[in-house]
């Protein structure tokens, strides 16, 4: 499990699936909405977590010392802890059949918390520090999960990661504002990076106007075929919610019975050929029927049989 | 089953607002009868119970503030409450819900499914409310009632009115807006007083909370244990 959003959502979605048991937990950053529902996960003792690995940005806030009240309750059940997630902790993990990769933050990169300083003199932020997360199988990048990553993260990336392609990528910080850069720029670099064919946003309609409309746009640039989906409906795209609740994924989304969901729910399979739902076919419809100005149809260089 | 012809009781120790919750339950295709008292008040719930069973009645609309007027010694919210765990179905009404809220209603809220702000109160509202708790008794939980252990974090304790209070945050509801609750829901004693005796905060708390619910009047607790102090070092080792 990479990261767990805000309410009871993840627990949600276990109960449904009929998850009992997480080999490993991985907490990009320290922030809530990234930690909140791994907080519900590892208060709840009918749960089993192996191992839990920390992003070294664990900062003393009283959010993060709630979390840290509740790892400790967990860790009296067994589970362990390791406060030094980063490209050399655990580096590496093996899922099965797949295997995660940690490529950011790097070592080097991680021992800076101490001076809470990039080596350039910038202010090493928890979105800095955030963790980046590529998951393969076989020999197939199959997605690249990057916390809230800003811009000092992926320079620092850039720097360190051999390569970061993948075929599927959940944008960082939920395609808001990159820190101190042009959106633009940042998401033209990350694009450059990934290359990703399906780009996932993990949004709240309620809050923060996410994804930001620069964004979007810089990637329809960089990759034109490329198919954007958010979890929740931009109010960007619609002002109005649908008038009924979305059928497009059958399980578990949050936002759902608010019927604030554009795609919902993501769900990647871990094998390429078997591709993701809801599909992409799907989703357009959904967009062509509620969401006028949809974001991901704008600002689009025409390719032939894309919509 | 909530449906057209189900006899509802209706308690309200305002006369007019009985009749105006009466006339909507009937609007509803509910069919209503106004309680009043036969001996003066109702000094237990049970009294109250035991007169609404007399009229057939399979659900009840009830009032929050019923002891203003002398109609009952006890409050709607706690009158619900024992109607819930009777497995008989009602909607509490309040008029002073941002007083009420947080103390003598949250007090019961866990067996309170469904709560209505009087002046919102209309014919669909009190279906859809009755039809909630319904269902609710029936082992079909929406998720907003659904509670999960979670970590509760005291931020002070105080008194309002006469009822000693808590402030909290729960960060896996909303890490930035604090909700008061009755220290009354915390049942070991110790924890209580070593609450009231406190000068240094926060205290962290294990406790059961709906922490899927949107507005935080809907929050309930229940099963509150001491947490561990949060000491990263401890978990490093």
């Amino acid at each position: 499990m990479i990261d767990g959003g805000p309410g009871d959502t993840l627990l949600n979605f276990l109960s449904h699936r009929g998850i009992r048991r997480i080999d490993s937990v991985l907490v990009s950053h320290a922030d809530a909405d990234h930690f909140g529902g791994i907080s519900l996960l590892l208060s709840d003792p009918r749960y089993r977590v192996g191992h839990v690995y920390l992003n070294p940005d664990s900062r003393r806030t009283v959010l993060w010392d709630d979390f840290v009240s509740v790892m400790r309750a967990a860790q009296q059940r067994g589970t362990r802890f390791s406060l030094e997630l980063s490209s050399g902790n655990p580096g590496q993990l093996s899922v099965g059949a797949s295997r995660l990769e940690v490529l950011a933050p790097s070592q080097q990169f991680a021992v800076r918390t101490t001076s809470g300083q990039t080596p350039g003199g910038q202010r090493l932020t928890p979105n800095a520090m955030s963790a980046v997360v590529r998951v393969w199988t076989g020999d197939s990048p199959r997605l690249l999960i990057a916390g809230d990553i800003d811009k000092v993260g992926l320079d620092q990336l850039v720097a360190h990661a051999e390569d970061a392609r993948a075929e599927v990528l959940v944008f960082p910080h939920h395609g808001g504002l990159p820190r101190r850069a042009d959106p633009r720029d940042f998401a033209e670099s990350l694009m450059r990076l990934v290359g990703a064919h399906l780009v996932v946003f993990s949004i709240g309609r309620a809050r923060y106007r996410t994804p930001d409309p620069n964004i979007v746009s810089a990637i329809l640039d960089a990759v034109p075929d490329v198919h954007i989906a958010c979890t929740q409906l931009s109010r960007h795209c619609a002002s109005e919610r649908p008038q009924e609740r979305s059928s497009l994924h059958a399980g578990i989304s949050r936002g759902a019975e608010a019927r604030a969901c554009c795609a919902g729910t993501m769900e990647v399979t871990l094998e390429p050929e078997n591709g993701y739902w809801p599909t992409r076919q799907a989703h357009l419809d959904f967009i062509r029927l509620n969401a006028p100005t949809a974001l991901c149809r704008r600002s689009r260089v025409p390719t032939t049989g894309s919509t | 089953m909530i449906g057209v012809g189900t006899r509802v009781a209706v308690v309200d120790d305002v006369p007019d607002y009985a009749e105006t919750a009466a006339g909507i339950a009937e609007e509803a295709g509910l069919t209503p009868t106004i309680i009043e008292p036969t001996h003066g008040s109702f000094s237990v719930p049970n009294d109250l119970l035991e007169q609404i069973r007399t009229t057939r009645s399979s659900a009840v609309i009830c009032d929050h503030r019923l002891s203003d007027r002398g109609f009952a010694s006890f409050t709607g919210a706690e009158f619900v409450s024992a109607l819930y765990q009777e497995r008989i179905p009602a909607v509490l009404l309040s008029t002073f819900s941002s007083i009420d809220d947080d103390t003598s209603i949250r007090l019961h809220r866990v067996h309170i499914p469904s709560l209505v702000d009087r002046s919102f109160l209309d014919p669909e509202i009190v279906i859809g409310g009755l039809e909630r708790c319904d269902s609710e008794l029936s082992g079909i939980i929406a998720p907003d009632r659904k509670s999960w252990r979670t970590l509760v974090r005291i931020e002070g304790v105080s008194q309002e009115s006469s009822t000693a209070v808590a402030d909290a945050i729960i960060h896996t509801w909303n890490p930035v807006s604090a909700v008061r609750f009755p220290l009354e829901l915390i049942e070991d004693r110790a924890i209580r007083e070593n609450l009231c005796d406190r000068d240094t905060w926060p205290v962290r708390l294990f406790a059961r909370v709906n922490v899927g619910c949107h507005n935080g009047s809907e929050l309930y607790f229940q099963d509150f244990e001491s947490a561990p102090e949060p000491c990263m070092d401890y978990l490093a080792s």
